[in-house]
């Protein structure tokens, strides 16, 4: 018996220990930053007409509507590094303004100093709530950025960032280089121009013309109002609705194919290295226009 | 006794000649009276009256059947009516300020963070490659049309991977940014097989 339970303790503390040993090994593996924070809040007088331009780098951009006349401002900048002195010293390299011209409202941020000086991983954190009449402009680079509830348009230049767009409307402006759109519930005239860059639109309206070049596209429409126009380079192009029959499809691969339900009532003709697939509808959505024009790519139609 | 030519008098009294006192005669006399002799009697019945203490209840009473004084309620509405708009007035002020002010608050903490979640920036293997590619590329007197646009797609991504490389640090944590470079880097592949065909 008492051999028994030596043999059990011994198990215990043999188990425990390999536990702590564990922890202490990932512990060691961890490196412990020292993160500054510089958080700046401020209110910008609006005036009906104004633009809001915000032009961030390594930022994170929140921009959404509110009901108060003003526009609400709360910035993060942090700097991190295992050695506090070095993190706050990058940290001062994180230059940033509010401007208030009658035109423009100007909010920007940028790193001041040559980049081969940071050492310090630095971002910048903005949410920015806004009046429902205002017009927003966004210029992001490396970072990412939530628009939300915005229907008076957008016009939006981003470098290596990813975009979200929800429930916007008006005239809306994407010209992306390597990052990735979502749209949710985007309504209005849309433009959008996307270079290695990956497009996703959900429960969409109006007029889209989109150009794409090496991404995917997909489309889920749900019996939109859609006058559709896509024209891809080295992409492929994904539409889905539960009934495609009622739309009017003009769709060409060039060097790509074009694959549709078997039961869709298309006509399709292929010379040399182009197909065509055209589609009239007899339903409902008689004026639903979706035209698709891929190079080096395919098209893909599918019901969901 | 009756009073005869009573108009002749009047008459008579009418043409008197008249005079009228300075303003300072009547002080003057009563500056000339001497004081004792005016007030010596009122003083001594004033000593010779008896004294008595009146009881604390008596002022209390009659405090009491005193008419209340009147309670100014205008004005402590008037007061706080003019306290409540100074407040709204300063603090409209500070409102109205408070869009010319930036609040700014920097604070310090700290992270553990394991070495998994920083940013890759550069690929050995991927330095290797592009030296060996390059090599290859000076090797070739001539290319066709479709190498040269390969190669102008591939120096493009170059720089946007240098660009994108200048703007992290190895303490960066932003995944979003690491699977751009990687991204970079399976485009670049692709190309630099694209063109390695085109030989």
């Amino acid at each position: 018996m008492k051999y028994l339970y030596t043999h059990i303790n011994l198990k215990w503390i043999c188990l425990v220990s390999l536990a702590l040993l564990s922890m202490g090994n990932i512990a060691a593996q961890s490196v412990k930053l020292q993160v500054v924070t510089k958080h700046i809040d401020k209110k910008m007088k609006y005036t009906q007409g104004q633009v809001l331009t915000v032009k961030g780098e390594k930022s994170e951009v929140d921009i959404m509507t509110w009901e108060e006349d003003y526009i609400s401002i709360s910035l993060d900048l942090k700097a991190q590094h295992p050695e506090t002195n070095v993190a706050t010293e990058d940290l001062n390299k994180f230059e940033y303004e509010f401007k208030n011209t009658p035109d423009t409202l100007f909010i920007t941020n940028r790193i001041i100093e040559k980049e081969e000086t940071l050492r310090s991983g630095m971002q910048a954190f903005y949410t920015i709530k806004i009046p429902e009449s205002c017009k927003v402009k966004l210029d992001n680079y490396f970072g990412t950025a939530v628009l939300t509830d915005l229907s008076q348009g957008v016009d939006i230049k981003s470098e290596f960032c990813n975009l979200k767009l929800k429930n916007v409307g008006g005239e809306v402006n994407v010209n992306t280089y390597f990052g990735d759109l979502i749209g949710v519930m985007i309504n209005g005239d849309v433009d959008i121009r996307a270079n290695r860059s990956n497009i996703t639109l959900t429960e969409i309206e109006g007029k889209f013309n989109i150009d794409a070049y090496m991404g995917v596209v997909k489309v889920f429409a749900n019996q939109s109002i859609l006058d559709l126009n896509i024209n891809a380079v080295k992409s492929d192009v994904f539409f889905y609705d539960s009934q495609l029959d009622d739309y009017n499809f003009n769709l060409t691969s060039r060097l790509g194919d074009i694959e549709v339900p078997s039961d869709l009532n298309a006509n399709y003709t292929r010379e040399n290295d182009l197909r065509n697939i055209i589609v009239k509808p007899q339903g409902e959505l008689n004026g639903v226009k979706v035209a698709i024009n891929v190079v080096s790519g395919d098209i893909m139609l599918g019901s969901r | 006794m009756e009073e005869k030519n009573k108009h002749s008098l009047k008459k008579a009294i009418n043409n008197l000649p008249k005079y009228k006192p300075s303003d300072q005669l009547w002080d003057k006399l009563s500056d000339d009276l001497p004081y004792t002799e005016a007030n010596t009697p009122l003083q001594d019945a004033i000593q010779n009256l008896p004294t008595h203490t009146a009881p604390d209840h008596i002022w209390a009473n009659i405090e009491k059947q005193l008419p209340a004084p009147k309670k100014r309620v205008w004005l402590r509405v008037m007061a706080a009516a003019a306290t409540v708009a100074l407040l709204v007035g300063l603090a409209w002020t500070s409102f109205q300020n408070n869009f010319e002010q930036e609040i700014v608050n920097i604070t310090h903490s700290e992270e553990e963070v394991i070495p998994a979640r920083f940013v890759q920036i550069n690929h050995n293997s991927a330095a290797q490659r592009d030296s060996a590619f390059k090599t290859i590329v000076r090797a070739q007197k001539k290319s066709d049309e479709d190498a040269k646009q390969i190669l102008a797609e591939l120096e493009m991504l170059d720089a946007s991977k240098k660009r994108l490389q200048r703007k992290l640090s190895p303490y960066d944590i932003n995944k979003v940014l690491e699977e751009k470079l990687n991204r970079i880097e399976e485009e670049s592949i692709e190309l630099q097989q694209a063109y390695l065909a085109t030989i």
